[in-house]
């Protein structure tokens, strides 16, 4: 499995879309975050990084589809997953390998952005951050990629087409992070539903951790989708 | 002799069509097992549930002595494999396709052994290349070094001389040798090279619209000494009529495109030139025919395919 992982780690940074992912997602960040007046955490006023776990979300929802199209999608249209079958690798080794190589890559563009919590903490003139919200942000946030790793994994299990892989894998995490908040408030689910629509959706579990609280249920439901879209993958593959 | 390779009724339908049709065969320890038929035949169908890249309709695959469905981690460790046109990672070298797919294999290699690894295929010069500058022959050749890299018991080459070019059939065909010989390996080659085969294989399957036609060793199914002759002369009805009045009228086979055809002992082909120009038969051309080639037409429904193979 872990051969695996290092040559999806290689197959990534073997091309410049690799690096450019990164870099984009990085600069992304830091201008919206430093540079852009009416988002700058300078301009807040006060030491906290929450306007960076709110919008980080939504740039990784494009960052991650990106690594992973080419993770099975690739395999099939250059061929190399028939060689990769006939391996005494089991469909489980594969997907997991490939789940973490795509996962290390996304620890490795968040690892940088934890210079912001950093600075922050040596800019502030009183009190620093909230270091329980702020780790307990870095958690969820982790958590949330490696649930869109693993969807975006899953869209490129059904197609050997990169394209069609980042699209149906971004449109899958859009609807999973946002698309059942937005569903709770449809009138129909106004007596008391709504409250356990949103509960389905990513964005209820992800609020939750980043105050700072990690509660079962919500790691319970990171690692249940995580094994839920890694299920579905598995099987795509035995099919193919 | 252990049997490595166990096959009953395998069959393999997609809707109305029968790629495979309850084959039966046997591949012993130490074969090299010539599996041959036609472009549809289904060879790559069977070779593809043999590696259980595909799942058969129904019957049973049994490897070293394992059932395959239940075995299938332990089985594919003892197996190397290339499939028609093998496809390597083309932004790694030869050496790093080599070593990730050793280790994906389980096996770890020093670097000195991928090194002598593609050195016997011959890409040692160009180890640290990467693939997609390769010919299709040179990758081809890296499909059979990924396929020999962990040692395996038993070696599976579908097609496995696809894109080369003479000289690297000719290697191809001393690998094979080589493997069987030297290192006492198990292979089965299907290939549609009929000559190539009659050179390696020591037993035969032949298929046709998936269904098994005859299977033996080359000694049982015909005698690769006996050669067949094409003769074409100026006047071939005068040398019919003066072949069938010697001692060579025992040779004589059904004409072929308007050419005289004898089976001759491959010892006596020079005394049979010298008796046709002892005779002043006029020669245009006097061609070989390989026994295995004349075999195969003849038990799969005959003439009608000498096309598609001369293709």
């Amino acid at each position: 499995m872990w051969m695996i992982c290092k040559k999806e780690w290689n197959q990534f940074f073997s091309s410049l879309t690799g690096y450019i992912a990164l870099i984009v997602f990085l600069l992304l960040n830091g201008l919206i975050f430093f540079v852009f007046p009416n988002t700058s955490l300078l301009d807040f006023g006060y030491a906290s990084l929450e306007g960076f776990f709110s919008l980080a979300p939504w740039v990784l929802l494009f960052l991650i589809p990106t690594v992973t199209m080419r993770s099975l999608a690739d395999e099939y249209k250059a061929g190399t997953f028939e060689l990769l079958k006939t391996l005494p690798l089991t469909s489980s080794q594969i997907v997991w390998g490939k789940f973490f190589g795509a996962l290390l890559i996304v620890l490795l563009a968040l690892i940088p952005t934890t210079i912001y919590a950093f600075s922050l903490q040596h800019l502030s003139a009183a009190g620093g951050i909230d270091v329980g919200a702020t780790t307990g942000s870095y958690i969820g946030l982790f958590l949330l990629g490696a649930v869109f790793t693993s969807v975006s994994l899953c869209a490129s299990s059904f197609t050997n087409n990169t394209v069609v892989a980042f699209i149906s894998g971004a449109f899958v995490c859009l609807i999973l992070y946002t698309g059942f908040d937005a569903l709770s408030q449809l009138p129909f689910f106004a007596n008391g539903w709504d409250y356990y629509v949103q509960m389905l959706g990513i964005n209820f579990h992800y609020k939750n951790i980043s105050r700072g609280v990690i509660d079962v249920r919500d790691m319970i439901y990171f690692f249940a989708v995580i094994l839920f879209f890694i299920a579905i993958t598995k099987r795509n593959i035995e099919l193919r | 002799m252990q049997s490595i390779v166990e096959v009953k009724n395998l069959s393999k339908h997609y809707k109305n069509i029968s790629a495979v049709d309850k084959l039966s065969f046997t591949v012993y320890e130490g074969d090299v097992y010539g599996f041959l038929g036609q472009n549809g035949a289904g060879k790559s169908t069977t070779i593809r549930m043999l590696l259980t890249l595909i799942q058969p309709t129904e019957g049973s695959i049994n490897l070293f002595g394992l059932k395959l469905n239940a075995y299938r981690k332990e089985i594919l460790q003892s197996i190397g494999a290339i499939i028609e046109k093998p496809d390597v990672y083309k932004y790694l070298s030869a050496y790093n396709n080599l070593k990730l797919f050793a280790r994906m294999s389980g096996a770890h290699r020093t670097e000195k052994e991928l090194l002598q690894q593609l050195d016997m295929v011959g890409l040692k010069e160009r180890a640290h290349d990467k693939v997609h500058t390769f010919s299709q022959g040179m990758k081809q050749r890296l499909g059979i070094a990924i396929a020999l890299i962990h040692n395996p018991r038993l070696i599976i080459l579908d097609e496995p001389t696809n894109g080369l070019d003479p000289q690297g059939i000719a290697d191809i065909r001393n690998l094979i040798l080589h493997l069987s010989r030297e290192m006492k390996k198990t292979l089965l080659v299907s290939s549609h090279l009929l000559n190539e085969m009659e050179q390696v294989a020591t037993r035969l399957l032949i298929i046709d619209k998936g269904k098994k036609l005859v299977e033996g060793t080359t000694a049982e199914l015909f005698d690769p000494s006996q050669i067949l002759i094409e003769l074409e002369t100026l006047n071939n009805a005068e040398a019919f009529k003066l072949i069938t009045n010697s001692n060579w009228q025992s040779a004589l086979q059904p004409k072929r495109n308007n050419s005289l055809v004898l089976k001759i002992h491959r010892n006596i082909i020079p005394d049979f030139h010298v008796w046709l120009v002892q005779h002043n038969i006029k020669i245009l051309s006097l061609q070989s025919r390989h026994s295995l080639e004349d075999y195969f037409l003849q038990v799969t429904s005959g003439e009608q395919h000498v096309a598609a193979f001369a293709n």
